[in-house]
């Protein structure tokens, strides 16, 4: 299991340096880089050569690239383009609003799913399935943020339970900073939701008819100790696989939700620097999402060992 | 004579499909009396998993018995209610599957799925509501609770090495045969009266069906359980029963004491299985094979199943339907040719 665990961490360290470099090089490819953003198109050449030397985009591209890199190691993440804030520093401000979005919306989705899927399953094609079913769809068929407009319009609009606009961080009060929350959080929490659903739905149903859940109807076992006991956790294997990897669901669709909810969150700060080719703070950002996608699903990888007595216990067969 | 264990009356299980209803079990009869081990053999499709999950109250929807009456130990199943016959099920009845690779669940420990099945049907005094169970499933089971040695003795008893230590183990952890043999202590942990074993050897090397062939014999005498050994494989009936049916796309067409039937099979359908099935005394032979195939149980439209295969039938096989008849000591076939009436079509 150790091995395991240390193999899919290794992993999950590679995939990050493939990330920051595809980032640093892909960013560079783009035309337009930030000194014409700054400048305008009418600048001297002059001062965009001045420009350049300064931002050390005159260097070649390996120089820069090796310095970057050397300095985020260190844990200096450089200074915006734009303004003298540090990358850091904007970085850290943004970051709790996406993240309590994200963990709101992941906490809500699995709490619906789970439930949802287990139902659609045990009920298939009744009343209850059909309900689960037709919600998954709905929320597979809508995009995060044109639920968040809905959201925004019915419940904070027109009813006025939650604010529409704005982050209270939860140093200001749970309550507070949960209802701020609670609409982006459900908005990009309900088709992270439908997409889980699903799967556990035709995952349990497939487990349901394995022969082994024959050998506990054989052996007298009740309906609902089959379910709990005897199929849930093998039920649970690829869910917990999609419910990793549609995580990139929920970290997206924050960006947009962002933008309709009007929070200074990782999105807004993605693609703001984005238009304005600001470099260090685009390459943070993108690595920064990313490193949440692959530390999540390199949590899902030691899940496994919880969940499968197969990877447990020898054989490396995921 | 004692009570049968199992006493099978007219049985008709069937599945209604979308071309028709599939008589999988058309009248099938048989009883099996205490500690006896009785074969049920008949090409795949004949019928006869079916005719186990009957017995057992586990066919799958849509399948359904429309007629014909199941007697355990005097009493109809039939009549009974679910939570009577799941109590029945894994404790006086059990059933030992074909395919050991996957009738384990690969979540449980082996130790904990022989043991939960003491847990239901024996007074251990160990809780068996839904929240005792997740317990166990997560904190595992009580080592020094009754059904936890209950369930190590049985491993022992099926020849498992170190069997303390082998029952924390998961299923995947297990040989083939070794799995077989779990499924077998599992079934026999409650000392049931009677256990269904379908195919058990099937999906096991020959050297491995032959020890868990004896296994299943010493287990059997030791218990005093009866068996309903359901095979396609004349050799493994040979080798263990006491009395054969023979089954041909959803009925009985012979039945007769072991050695009986080998010697002086009747039915055309028994003749045909045993002059296709190799002789290891008598490599020379030839094979005889039975030409075509299974019927498809969708309305049958003649009277005797087999007559469309059979060598020697005539326009009345096609017409009247067979009943059966003596046609030797304790022996009888379902064959208008055969019999003090036979042959004189």
């Amino acid at each position: 299991m150790w091995r395991y665990i240390a193999k899919r961490t290794g992993h999950a360290f590679f995939v990050m340096w493939l990330v920051a470099t595809t980032v640093f090089v892909g960013l560079r490819s783009v035309p337009g880089g930030p000194v014409r953003a700054m400048l305008g198109q009418e600048a001297t050449p002059e001062a965009v050569a001045r420009l350049r030397a300064e931002l050390g985009l005159d260097q070649p591209l390996y120089v820069q690239y090796v310095e970057w890199f050397s300095e985020m190691l260190v844990g200096d993440f450089g200074q915006s383009i734009t303004s003298s804030e540090s990358v850091g520093g904007l970085i850290a401000a943004a970051a709790p609003r996406t993240l309590s979005i994200a963990a709101f919306g992941v906490v809500l989705g699995l709490a619906v799913a789970i439930p949802a899927g287990i139902i659609g399953a045990t009920k298939r094609n009744q009343l209850q399935d059909y309900a689960a079913t037709i919600g998954a769809f709905i929320g597979i068929s809508m995009p995060a943020f044109f639920v968040g407009i809905l959201l925004a319009i019915v419940f904070g609009v027109q009813l006025g339970w939650f604010p529409v606009v704005g982050y209270t961080p939860i140093s200001e009060g749970v309550v507070p900073w949960l209802r701020s929350i609670f609409l982006p959080g459900v908005a990009v929490g309900l088709p992270y939701a439908a997409g889980v659903t699903r799967m556990m739905r035709s995952s349990l149903i497939e487990t349901l008819d394995e022969q082994y859940m024959r050998t506990a109807v054989a052996k007298g076992v009740s309906s609902r100790i089959r379910l709990y006991k005897h199929a849930l956790q093998n039920a649970l294997i690829p869910v917990v696989t999609i419910a990793g990897i549609q995580l990139a669901l929920i970290l997206g669709g924050s960006v947009t939700v962002e933008i309709v909810f009007g929070i200074q969150g990782l999105g807004r700060l993605l693609v703001n620097s984005i238009l304005e080719r600001n470099y260090p703070v685009t390459q943070m950002t993108i690595l920064l999402i990313a490193g949440i996608f692959v530390f999540m699903n390199l949590l899902v990888d030691i899940a496994y060992t919880a969940i499968d007595p197969r990877i447990r216990y020898g054989g490396e067969q995921a | 004579m004692s009570t049968p264990v199992l006493s099978v009356d007219d049985l008709r299980t069937q599945f209604p499909t979308d071309r028709g209803v599939v008589r999988a079990v058309d009248g099938v009869s048989l009883s099996i009396e205490p500690g006896e081990i009785v074969g049920l053999v008949g090409e795949s499709g004949s019928g006869k998993s079916v005719l186990a999950e009957s017995v057992l109250g586990i066919v799958e929807e849509p399948g359904e018995i429309a007629g014909g009456d199941i007697r355990f130990d005097g009493r109809s199943l039939l009549e009974m209610t679910d939570e009577e016959r799941q109590s029945i099920r894994g404790g006086r009845m059990s059933m030992i599957f074909q395919d050991p690779m996957n009738s384990l669940n690969p979540t449980l420990t082996v130790g904990e799925q022989i043991a939960e099945t003491v847990r239901l049907h024996q007074d251990t005094g160990e809780s068996v509501t839904l929240s005792a169970e997740l317990k166990r499933k997560i904190v595992g089971a009580a080592k020094n609770g009754e059904a936890w040695r209950r369930a190590i003795e049985m491993l022992e008893s099926v020849q498992i090495p170190e069997p303390e230590a082998r029952a924390d183990d998961f299923p995947h952890q297990f040989s083939g045969g070794m799995r077989q043999r779990a499924m077998i202590a599992m079934a026999l942990a409650c000392e049931p009266d009677l256990v269904i074993a379908d195919e058990p050897t099937t999906a096991l090397d020959v050297t491995i069906q032959a020890q868990i062939l004896e296994e299943l014999e010493e287990l059997k005498d030791e218990f005093d359980t009866a068996i309903l050994l359901i095979t396609h494989d004349l050799a493994v009936v040979a080798e263990t029963c006491d009395r054969v049916n023979v089954m041909y796309a959803g009925e009985i067409v012979e039945r007769a004491e072991t050695r009986e039937l080998f010697s002086n099979p009747e039915h055309p359908y028994t003749q045909g299985l045993i002059a296709s099935t190799p002789q290891l005394e008598n490599p020379d032979a030839t094979l005889e094979p039975i030409e075509g195939n299974v019927p498809d149980l969708i309305d049958i439209e003649y009277a005797c199943h087999f007559a469309p295969r059979c060598p020697e039938a005539e326009r009345e096989c096609f017409e009247r339907p067979p009943e059966f008849r003596s046609v030797g000591d304790d022996h009888e076939a379902a064959c208008l040719r055969r019999g003090p009436a036979g042959d004189r079509l």
